[in-house]
């Protein structure tokens, strides 16, 4: 066990001993025996830390399975685990260290849990990681708070294993200059949950892993939500990822499901809501993004599908880039969107999405509209190419532009098309009902309109 | 007179601004803005500018890159008229043809393609001494490289 006493600690201390005596009539004598004392108390409490045992050594004699209690106070003492342990924090803990090395390293064991945990890095310059788990299985993180680390925890080839409950927040600055809040590399199985994380480059970092999920976590203020590179069977479910540059970010993954996150407000200059590039496989179910500067950018996807989402009140709904034909885009609501969709010159064709702009009718009341939406805007083409345009959107030559190419708008292939735009069916029956109630008080308020002002008329 | 002496001053004007567009280009490199730089080929924003490159077109527009192996990929589509690669040791742009690569697997780069970049061959089998693995590339020698994601350790 390690018996710790701050700098500030002591000297409050000290200050308490000799206070009263100088409020009693001190004389100079004294005031410089007490300014001697405090100089000796700096010099010993320049190390913050009186080992009495270290907590390595403690870790080291614990019997695998049995529980090591960390207790509030400074550390300045990396530790490594590579047995079944139980480590159990109790109180703050404030790591102060001069190397990079993480607090805690978990390496080549299994059956690990860390839980009611509440660790802060001394300073805010720092490349520590709080919790590192290398070649492990079957390991348990929960109830843990890790602030001003610049990376949160980070997994190396791990299997099988649990984070639950995660408060992650890093230091304030640009998110080049940081590290990520939870990183997985070279795994399998993991479970992330119901983890906050805020502040840092990338909320979860996942690089090729195999079937993880991620569910019902928070990220804000950071680069990329979540950003998945190079993994496959990946779900990320039930996520809120609010005020980062970007909320999703899908790098050549594959079978990855995205199913019902919010993905909101990520309205910088290179902000989208959900960007998937060059994955296949990929299932997009269930998400409402809105707010964002473009909601979701499809970019070289194949025999995917989007479909039953709600993209709503961004400023470009959907993006598609080098779409391919193999996509199943469908049961999509988009509305509120400046710009509902927006493509490059190769176009994109989807079936049966609902779109606000859309302004066919549906005679025959199959629910879907006679004739394709079809959206092709050339501004939106270049947009797409040259982001510096985004900053012309909705300037009024460009609307006049706009509205000028809709009013001469031919039907052709090129443009995002939907050959059966969804037509609400709820609006649809509201128009051919008959409301009796409504129509008694219509009656009666007429009649009385009428007797009335044959009264007034005739007095 | 005064009539033709104005004449002549707008002459005058309107030709200097035309030849003001006709300077050369600008091939120097710029300095990464990683609030708005992405790569031209991931669309990812430049985090790691250390492993960054960067591609000037003949007009001189700069284009970003957040790996050497995106800049390679855009340069099969492309023509361009200047190319540069962070220096591994220094993070100073230095020419991507006079520069020295080194690559393992087990080496990161924000796309995985683990590729560095060395002013000198003295350099970079240093480094490769000093991490104890590593293969020596030349420029011309980046085409014909598999620019394929390999599985690395820590």
């Amino acid at each position: 066990m390690v018996r710790m006493m701050g700098h500030m600690d002591m000297m409050k201390a000290i200050a308490i001993i000799h206070i009263k005596p100088f409020t009693h009539g001190g004389n100079l004598k004294k005031m410089l025996c007490a300014l001697f004392v405090f100089a000796a108390a700096g010099f010993l409490a320049e190390g913050k830390i009186f080992a009495q045992e270290s907590l390595q050594k403690k870790i080291d004699q614990a019997e695998p399975g049995s529980t090591v209690i960390i207790k509030s106070g400074i550390y300045n003492e990396p530790i490594t685990i590579s047995k079944p342990l139980v480590i159990k924090g109790e109180g703050r803990i404030i790591f102060s260290s001069q190397s990079d090395e993480s607090f805690i390293t978990v390496e080549h064991t299994s059956h690990v849990v860390i839980n009611h945990l509440s660790v802060e890095a001394e300073q805010d310059r720092n490349e520590m990681t709080a919790i590192t788990v290398k070649d492990s299985s079957g390991i348990e993180l929960s109830n843990i708070e890790i602030t001003r680390f610049n990376q949160g925890v980070e997994l190396f080839n791990v299997k099988d294993s649990t984070l639950d409950m995660l408060s992650i927040k890093g230091v304030r600055g640009h998110f080049s200059k940081k590290g990520n809040g939870i990183s997985l590399f070279g795994t399998e199985g993991i479970t992330v949950r119901d983890s906050e994380i805020d502040q840092v480059q990338d909320g979860l970092y996942i690089e090729e892993d195999e079937k993880s999920r991620v569910l019902d976590n928070l990220v804000t203020g950071s680069r990329y939500g979540i950003h998945l590179m190079y993994s496959k069977g990946v779900t990320a479910a039930g996520n809120t990822l609010k005020k980062n540059v970007t909320g999703l970010m899908l790098m050549m993954t594959n079978q990855t499901a995205i199913r019902d996150n919010r993905i909101l407000l990520h309205t910088d200059y290179n902000g989208y809501g959900l960007v998937l590039f060059e994955g296949e496989a990929i299932v997009v179910k269930g998400n409402e993004i809105s707010e964002n500067a473009a909601g979701m950018s499809l970019q070289k996807i194949k025999n995917s599908e989007i479909v039953d989402n709600k993209i709503m009140a961004n400023q470009t709904g959907v993006q598609f880039i080098h779409y391919d034909e193999s996509n199943q885009m469908s049961g999509n609501e988009l509305y509120g969107n400046i710009l509902s969709a927006a493509s490059d010159v190769r176009g994109a064709g989807v079936d049966g999405n609902e779109w606000d702009d859309y302004r066919g009718f549906d005679l025959d009341r199959d629910g879907f509209g006679d004739t394709p939406h079809q959206v092709k805007d050339l501004f939106s083409q270049l947009m797409i190419n040259e982001k510096p345009y985004q900053f012309f959107f909705e300037a009024p030559s460009i609307v006049a532009l706009t509205s000028l190419e809709k009013k001469l708008q031919v039907e052709e292939e090129t443009g995002v098309r939907d050959e059966r735009p969804v037509v609400n069916p709820a609006e649809d029956k509201e128009q051919g009902s008959f409301h009796f109630v409504f129509f008694l008080a219509g009656a009666a308020i007429f009649t009385g309109g009428v007797l009335g002002w044959r009264k007034i008329a005739s007095s | 007179m005064e009539k033709n002496r104005i004449i002549m001053m707008i002459i005058l004007g309107f030709m200097s601004i035309g030849t003001a567009g006709c300077g050369s280009a600008d091939m120097s490199p710029r300095a990464i803005q990683p609030e708005v730089d992405t790569c031209e080929v991931c669309n990812m924003s430049i985090a790691h500018d250390e492993f960054a490159a960067q591609a000037v077109t003949e007009k001189g527009d700069h284009l970003m890159f957040d790996d050497i192996g995106c800049l390679v990929q855009y340069e099969g589509t492309k023509e361009i008229g200047a190319h540069y690669i962070k220096e591994h040791a220094t993070n100073e742009w230095i020419d991507a043809d006079k520069a020295l690569y080194v690559y393992h697997k087990d080496f990161w780069t924000p796309m995985s393609y683990g590729v560095l970049a060395f002013t000198t061959r003295e350099d970079a089998e240093a480094f490769i001494e000093q991490e104890g693995k590593g293969e020596l590339l030349k420029a011309g020698d980046l085409k014909e490289h598999e620019w394929g994601v390999h599985s690395h350790e820590e």
